[in-house]
């Protein structure tokens, strides 16, 4: 009798314990969006858009109510997403920040649990872009996209599976929707983002 | 041989007179007609009372049938027939509805007013058409999204938006950069 009872409180710990590594192993992929914070005081736009949880579902679900090509492609792209976090931000004068500002992110994605997948420099207007997934196993567990040039950074987010080259044919074909900005606040998505 | 004979009987033929005596059993002789053989006869009996019990009551069911479709037919036209009279009252705002005074009979023999039958009119086979290429061609109804659903929604839309021309701005790039390495594709294009 004692035996069986040892053996069930094991086995409780142990699916205990696993659910933590597998709610950890979720986090890891998430940046740590707050080393941004010296951005936001010198951008003249900033644009933060979070979505997770039960934005996500709510999300989700519309894809499946709307019957278009965008939704339906979209429907597929985030089957598999846990949240989406974006940052974007856009400053009214060349070099107005300092690069170290984002090199915290940087080294955040240099960990190894990051893998660089794409490495682009190009000397039209600075610009930097890489790409980094993460893989808990075979899983793609997560992605960050680094855009960086003289007048704006755009950090992008993506926790759980997504396919980039869907992504990418998304960010072809997706027009912006419009948003609704309140007056005398920091976001504003009225204006071209990058 | 003598034509009087033959016609008149004046005079005497004696060779008409031997034909006659040889024929003489065959002479008409007026009395009641003979009977003909009786071959088979045909007794009219009378119908059993079953017979035409069911005879009374199929009868009864076709009249009670074209009552009845009849009775049917004038309440399908009656619901298709827009009502002729109309109220004259035409209610305005803010004031509540008072029916029209009672007008007094007039006095004399009220003659009916004639019913007027308006049957709906009908479609012309052109006019059919039409509408079936109207109805094939009716767009579905736009999806009707919650204020949550459309904000969840664009907001993904955006976050996806932005992730995709960052990523796609590599992409473009790499094509770039593929295409001025191989001279041949550039020759291709």
């Amino acid at each position: 009798m004692r035996s069986a009872i040892k053996q069930t409180v094991n086995i409780a710990l142990l699916l205990i314990i696993g659910g933590v590594i597998v709610v950890s192993g979720q986090g890891d992929a998430k940046l740590h969006f707050e080393h941004l914070s010296a951005l936001e005081t010198k951008a003249r736009d900033v644009v933060e858009v979070n979505v997770d949880g039960k934005l996500l579902e709510l999300a989700k679900r519309v894809t499946t109510k709307i019957n278009d090509k965008d939704a339906r492609t979209i429907g597929q792209a985030i089957s598999g997403l846990k949240g989406i976090y974006v940052r974007v931000y856009n400053f009214a004068e060349v070099n107005q920040y300092d690069i170290s500002d984002i090199d915290q992110i940087r080294n955040e994605l240099n960990n190894p649990a990051w893998q660089k997948v794409a490495n682009m420099r190009s000397k039209r207007k600075d610009q930097r872009v890489d790409i980094y997934t993460m893989f808990t196993g075979d899983m793609m567990s997560g992605a960050a996209v680094v855009f960086s040039d003289t007048k704006s950074v755009a950090v992008v987010n993506v926790v759980g599976v997504i396919d980039i080259e869907t992504l990418v044919e998304l960010g072809g074909r997706l027009n912006i929707p419009k948003m609704e900005v309140e007056k005398d606040t920091k976001v504003s998505t009225d204006k071209p983002l990058n | 041989m003598s034509d009087e004979y033959l016609w008149d009987k004046t005079g005497s033929d004696p060779q008409i007179e031997q034909l006659e005596s040889a024929l003489v059993n065959y002479r008409y002789q007026q009395g009641a007609p003979p009977r003909l053989p009786v071959v088979g006869t045909a007794t009219a009996k009378p119908r059993p009372l079953l017979f035409r019990l069911s005879l009374a009551f199929a009868g009864a069911a076709c009249l009670a049938m074209i009552a009845a479709t009849a009775i049917w037919l004038s309440i399908a036209r009656k619901a298709q027939t827009p009502d002729v009279v109309q109220s004259k009252y035409k209610p305005t705002e803010g004031k509540s509805y008072q029916p029209a005074p009672t007008q007094p009979a007039p006095k004399g023999p009220s003659i009916p007013a004639p019913v007027k039958f308006s049957a709906p009119p009908r479609k012309l086979p052109k006019d059919r058409i039409r509408d079936t290429i109207a109805k094939r061609n009716v767009k579905p109804e736009p999806v009707l999204l919650t204020k949550d659903e459309q904000y969840a929604y664009d907001q993904l839309k955006l976050a996806l938006w932005i992730a995709g021309t960052k990523a796609k701005v590599v992409q473009d790039t790499i094509d770039r950069v593929g295409e001025q390495r191989s001279p041949s594709a550039r020759n291709n294009k």
